[in-house]
């Protein structure tokens, strides 16, 4: 893989990764509870983890 | 403040933050259960939540070596420790139950936030640390 290639790829990879943490962690907990949310009821937790990997917006 | 007393302050900071993120959330979820940790009987999170501060403190020992080489992750340290203290702040405030992180994580966390955003520069600084990280 060329170097600018690579880079165009690191680029797309970035902004899906931080599209899918500020939008998907939450919804995916809503559509798919058994795959991406843990425990029983109510947890503080959750909404903590949600709003940390929202933060992590790609600088691409 | 010099930039050089501003380095060396965020340097401190930066060690001191780190290894209570990698040490500290865990022990003070253990001493001061009312302050640092959240809901009643067995989580599955907070042990996660462990885990990323942890690494998150790891690489926060690796910034301060050269905090101005750093900066995105500085940065993502403030936003996220003022995100995170919002939501808890909300939760603390509307569960009657969690009042006691109002003295606990929720002021420690906006504190993290202050010392490092006042610490960190904004834009472009040309201080001899960046200047070896160029030559390098």
């Amino acid at each position: 893989m060329s170097d600018a290639n690579r880079l165009l790829f690191l680029r797309i990879a970035l902004i899906v990764i931080g599209l899918t943490f500020i939008f998907g962690i939450y919804t995916l907990g809503v559509l798919w509870p058994s795959g991406w949310t843990w425990g029983q009821g109510h947890s503080h937790y959750l909404m903590m983890i949600i709003g940390v990997y929202r933060l992590r917006i790609p600088t691409s | 403040m010099s930039d050089a007393n501003r380095l060396l302050f965020l340097r401190i900071a930066l060690i001191i933050i780190g290894l209570t993120f990698i040490f500290g959330i865990y022990t003070l979820g253990v001493l001061w259960p009312s302050g640092w940790t959240w809901g009643q009987g067995h989580s599955h999170y907070l042990m996660m939540i462990i885990g990323v501060y942890a690494t998150l403190g790891v690489f926060l020992l690796i910034a301060a070596r050269n905090p101005y080489a750093h900066k995105s992750l500085i940065w993502f340290t403030v936003w996220s420790s003022v995100v995170h203290a919002a939501i808890m702040g909300v939760q603390a405030l509307s569960d009657p139950a969690e009042r006691g992180h109002l003295v606990g994580d929720v002021p420690a966390l906006i504190l993290v936030a202050i010392v490092l955003a006042v610490l960190t520069p904004r834009g472009l600084h040309t201080l001899e640390s960046d200047r070896r990280t160029v030559a390098a």
